[in-house]
């Protein structure tokens, strides 16, 4: 009885804000009528591809020099089907894969030991910022000559470029955590582990990720940079291995293939960034 | 609201630490904060440290509290056993980690056995719906309620509050007030309450302890009965007299 008599309250009260805000919400609705923005948004590159598939098949654009993306669409086909593609992919992916987690480690080590120890800081971080200002393809030559042009060189070369993005904005996010928490954590007993395990880490990372998301796009240049000097697997190498038979359509899926495992690596950056910074207001709202 | 959290406890038994003070000086360079200062607190005792800002009430509390080292003199904060003493300081900022849910800040630096004190004092400070939520969706009041409720559930023997209800509205005060009247008197902890309220510095205290220009210079007991009222004709005339002593000392004149 009571519980109705609540139920038909509130429904009432409802009713009442629909009434008196009228006004509002005819504004609100026809703001969002004026501009459908995801229409407009993806309606331009789509586009771009109908001109593009246009322009080759007139023939104002040689197949040579552009392929129509139709034709790309179909070599990747073909490429997948005789297992060429997977193949390469997977190498790439491998190094990738390697290089980051090496250099990822590394960074985080440095970086944390020489965010939380002023000694630490003293010994290495001016070093670390000399080897920084050196951009590190120009050691491309130099790590062949090392490594020559086996795994180990693109890999060293990866978790190179991958290391300082994560260097920095790890020490950074470390800087800029809050004296008042760790004053407030050793007063509440906790030990140095647990400062840093519940109060360091927590709040440098969200700067850790941006520094992570960073170095995931440099994963990507080093690689492109290393397959293309000399391989005999991977994305880089199969665009290459292309340009001896002048096969245009495979070099441009290359390309195609880079951008989208930029895409794919933002997508699970920012997953990962919403999963672990629930608790940051500038994070939670954030639609992908 | 909180009766069942103080079973163990006979209701109004002194427990807590004793701070002793010996001729405490602090200085900051060659700027003196703290003068020569000689204080005893009791066990169980409620003490409010007043004084105009930047007259030293919150180097003061930092200093009892082990979180600046003192210049020249003695610090002792014991037990009555003489064993070493739990302190722990309530901050004007809630100081809350936003990476941790309500509860989780509760408990941080407590064993998993003390999770349901934590969720009992959160219950005692009126939110105990809200244990699973951050921080950032609490309001102002909301978190230092949290605060306290960390606070009390670490069972300190001296409890530290720096101006903790500074920043708060006038109505979320008097309920703040009330709700850590009740909590003491359920469970005599000392505590040192620093403020520049000199009404909230009559209304919760056994004791008011006026510090001006790194000097103690008043000493009054409150023996008024509880719950106190703050139109009660004592307490008017002396948060007067109060008043008009710290304006003197800082202005020269009422």
């Amino acid at each position: 009885m009571a519980k109705q008599l609540k139920a038909d309250l509130t429904s009432s009260r409802r009713n009442i804000d629909r009434e008196t805000t009228p006004g509002r919400v005819i504004k609100r609705s026809a703001r969002k009528v004026a501009i459908p923005y995801n229409l407009i948004s993806w309606s331009v590159p789509v586009a771009i591809f109908l001109v593009w598939e246009l322009l080759v098949r007139v023939g104002a654009i040689a197949p040579r020099i552009l392929p129509a993306p139709s034709t790309v669409f179909s070599t990747a086909w073909q490429l997948t089907i005789s297992g060429v593609l997977p193949n390469n992919l997977w190498v790439s992916l491998g190094r990738a894969a390697t290089g980051f987690v090496i250099g990822g480690l590394i960074a985080l080590t440095l970086g944390f030991t020489v965010g939380i120890s002023r000694l630490a800081g003293a010994l290495l971080d001016r070093s670390i910022q000399m080897i920084r200002t050196v951009p590190f393809l120009a050691l491309t030559p130099l790590v062949i000559v090392w490594f020559g042009i086996g795994e180990l060189g693109k890999i060293f070369l990866v978790a190179l470029g991958v290391s300082f993005p994560i260097y920095i904005n790890t020490v950074l996010g470390i800087r800029q955590v809050d004296p008042r928490l760790l004053e407030l954590g050793r007063n509440y007993g906790l030990n140095q582990l647990q400062l840093i395990w519940q109060i360091i880490l927590p709040g440098a990372l969200p700067s850790i990720l941006v520094g992570i998301r960073y170095a995931l796009g440099i994963a990507w240049l080093a690689l492109v940079v290393a397959e293309t000097v000399g391989a005999s697997a991977g994305i880089g190498f199969m665009a290459m291995d292309a340009r001896e038979f002048l096969r245009t359509d495979v070099i441009v899926l290359a390309i195609v293939i880079y951008a989208f495992l930029g895409i794919l690596v933002d997508v699970v950056i920012r997953w990962l960034e919403r999963r672990l910074l629930v608790w940051h207001p500038n994070y939670t709202k954030q639609s992908l | 609201m909180a009766s069942e959290l103080y079973q163990t406890v006979a209701i109004g038994q002194a427990e807590g630490a004793t701070i002793q003070l010996e001729k405490l000086t602090k200085s900051f360079g060659t700027r003196p904060v703290l003068k020569e200062i000689d204080l005893k607190v009791e066990p169980g005792e409620f003490v409010a440290l007043i004084g105009p800002s930047g007259g030293g009430k919150t180097t003061l509390l930092r200093v009892v509290a082990g979180l600046e080292e003192p210049s020249e003199g003695i610090v002792k904060v014991q037990k009555v056993d003489s064993t070493a003493s739990t302190i722990r300081v309530m901050f004007q900022e809630d100081r809350l980690m936003p990476w941790r849910r309500v509860l989780a800040n509760v408990t941080l630096g407590l064993q998993v056995d003390a999770l349901p004190r934590a969720t009992k004092f959160l219950e005692a400070v009126g939110l105990g719906d809200r244990l699973r939520d951050w921080p950032a969706v609490l309001s102002g009041g909301q978190k230092q309620r949290v605060a306290l409720a960390r606070a009390l559930a670490h069972q300190p023997d001296l409890l530290l509050l720096d101006e903790p209800f500074g920043a708060l509205d006038a109505l979320t005060r008097a309920g703040m007030q009330r709700l850590l009247e009740e909590l003491w008197q359920k469970e005599r902890r000392t505590m040192l309450l620093v403020t520049h309220d000199v009404e909230e510095a009559l209304l919760l205290p056994d004791r008011v302890i006026v510090l001006q220009s790194g000097q103690l210079i008043t000493d009054l007991r409150v023996t008024l009965s509880r719950p106190r009222h703050r139109g009660d004709p004592w307490l008017a005339t002396h948060k007067e007299e109060l008043l008009d002593k710290l304006l003197i000392e800082e202005f020269g004149r009422i």
